[in-house]
């Protein structure tokens, strides 16, 4: 026979109620914020440094380090992502200026640095490739 | 028989938080695997949408590129290429099956184009420097001299024997403008051989799209903007199930001196750089061989000449920017170009 319900079962069921609620609350808001782009830097296709970009986030200052005193520093804002200052010979990074959207990247041929922007989660890049 | 309940209760509501979280998981299927890697003096990144295997598969795409590199590249001192250059005017040379057939190919655009497109261009790059640490603008004499030795009409092949031979000393070839196409169609041959359907593959700059995106929407391949340098910045998207998307322009390799910009594209007429009025072109074709070497021969042609000639070919499509950032294109893109930067004007 079923028993009648106690007050201790249903603690345990407003419990189980909002431990789903807050995991579904939790899901909700990693799939917006998985909206957003993420900025990956990469050294000789090993990626060394990545970071999600939202609204009203500081902006980033990332240095890489490529060895033999060679480095390129990154500036990540919400709008925008570019090479602020490198000690490359050619300085083609650095006069690339900003990129924006997902898709895009910034190549340092001499010091084998990549900073590319990437599609949040489940989010549809503008370009899939570039043809360059 | 309470504490019993209490934890079926609590076992329910695990059960319910763990249908929660999975109604958010990603769906199982064919994985993305890349890969991003330095050769041919370039950017090469390879995406692939398989099953586990998928890293195995860019082993091998990366193997073949890496063999590609050191038979054809003219700065390794052993590749065929440099071998054909060293014997210039000596003796013919055998060469790897794939060279040959790069070079035959690489020929059959000389024909096409009448002489625009020249792999016998090399002394006029080298004389130039462009892709040095100082390159320089040389005298008229020194271009003029170097000059006598671009025709690719010197260059001899033996089927037979897959030798090449180079008729006068002095000249010399470089395969830059059509060797990435090929590596890429040979990645995308790799691949297709190891069952990937869905893949694109970049090989600095040279794109192969391959079955379309996993969802079934065609890739989407954003045209290089002529002046973002380093970075891959487009101000247009074409949409490609199957293709190779190529771009050559005068931001790729150049250096400026006295405010005037010289970039990698020489005109074998001139050995100046091309000066036909683009800042670039991009070439839309079934193979990224056919894509690399035409866009290149469309950058020198100009508008006119070059788009009249992508017209007459089959399946191939391109387009053509100029310095006042028109765009103009051949037939079969009228009405499939997607313009993102309103900078640009599409000319219809």
């Amino acid at each position: 026979m079923r028993m009648p319900m106690k007050v201790g079962d249903l603690i345990v069921y407003i419990f189980a109620v909002a431990l789903i609620m807050v995991g579904l609350l939790g899901m909700y808001a990693m799939g917006t914020q998985g909206g957003d782009k993420s900025v990956v830097v990469e050294l000789d296709g090993q990626e060394v440094y990545s970071c999600r970009v939202y609204k009203g986030m500081a902006p980033v200052e990332f240095r890489v380090d490529a060895g033999n005193g060679q480095y390129n520093i990154v500036l990540i804002t919400y709008e925008e992502v570019k090479i602020k200052e490198a000690n490359c010979p050619d300085q083609v990074c650095v006069k690339s200026g900003p990129i924006r959207h997902a898709g895009q990247a910034i190549v340092c041929l001499p010091h084998r640095v990549v900073v590319k922007i990437t599609a949040g989660h489940e989010e549809t890049p503008d370009v899939d490739d570039i043809a360059s | 028989m309470k504490r019993y309940q209490r934890i079926r209760a609590l076992i329910i509501a695990i059960f319910l938080l763990g249908v929660a979280l999975q109604g958010c998981a990603r769906t199982a299927g064919p994985q993305e695997y890349r890969k991003d890697i330095f050769a041919l003096n370039t950017w090469v990144n390879i995406r692939i949408y398989t099953g586990k295997e998928g890293p195995d598969i860019l082993d091998k795409a990366i193997k073949r590129i890496e063999e590609i590199e050191n038979r054809m590249s003219v700065t390794i001192q052993d590749s065929d290429v440099s071998r054909i250059n060293s014997n210039a005017g000596k003796q013919p040379v055998k060469v790897h099956d794939d060279t040959f057939e790069v070079i035959k190919k690489a020929l059959e655009y000389a024909e096409i184009s009448n002489g625009v497109f020249d792999i016998t261009i090399y002394p006029i790059v080298k004389l130039w420097g462009i892709t040095s640490e100082h390159p320089r603008v040389p005298t008229e004499a020194e271009i003029q001299d170097k000059l006598r030795f671009v025709d690719y009409r010197n260059v001899v092949l033996n089927e037979a024997e897959k030798t090449v031979y180079l008729k006068e000393p002095g000249m010399g070839i470089d395969l830059g403008a059509i060797a990435k196409g090929y590596a890429a169609d040979e990645v995308a041959r790799i691949l297709k051989e190891e069952g990937v359907v869905h893949a694109l593959i970049n090989m600095g700059g040279n794109v192969v799209a391959m079955g379309g995106k996993p969802n079934g929407q065609p890739w989407r391949i954003g045209v290089q903007d002529p002046r973002a340098e380093g970075a891959r910045r487009h101000i247009a998207i074409i949409e490609v199930m199957d293709g190779s998307v190529v771009s050559s322009g005068d931001y790729e390799r150049y250096f400026e001196e006295a405010g005037k910009r010289y970039h990698h594209i020489f005109d074998p007429s001139t050995g100046y750089p091309a000066n036909s009025g683009l800042m670039a072109t991009t070439v839309v074709a079934p193979n990224s061989i056919d894509a690399d070497a035409l866009s290149t021969t469309v950058f020198v042609m100009g508008v006119e000449r070059g788009l009249e000639l992508v017209d007459k070919l089959e399946g191939i499509d391109a387009l053509a920017i100029t310095f006042d950032k028109k765009i103009y294109t051949s037939k079969g893109l009228k009405g499939k170009l997607i313009v993102t930067d309103k900078e640009y004007e599409l000319q219809s």
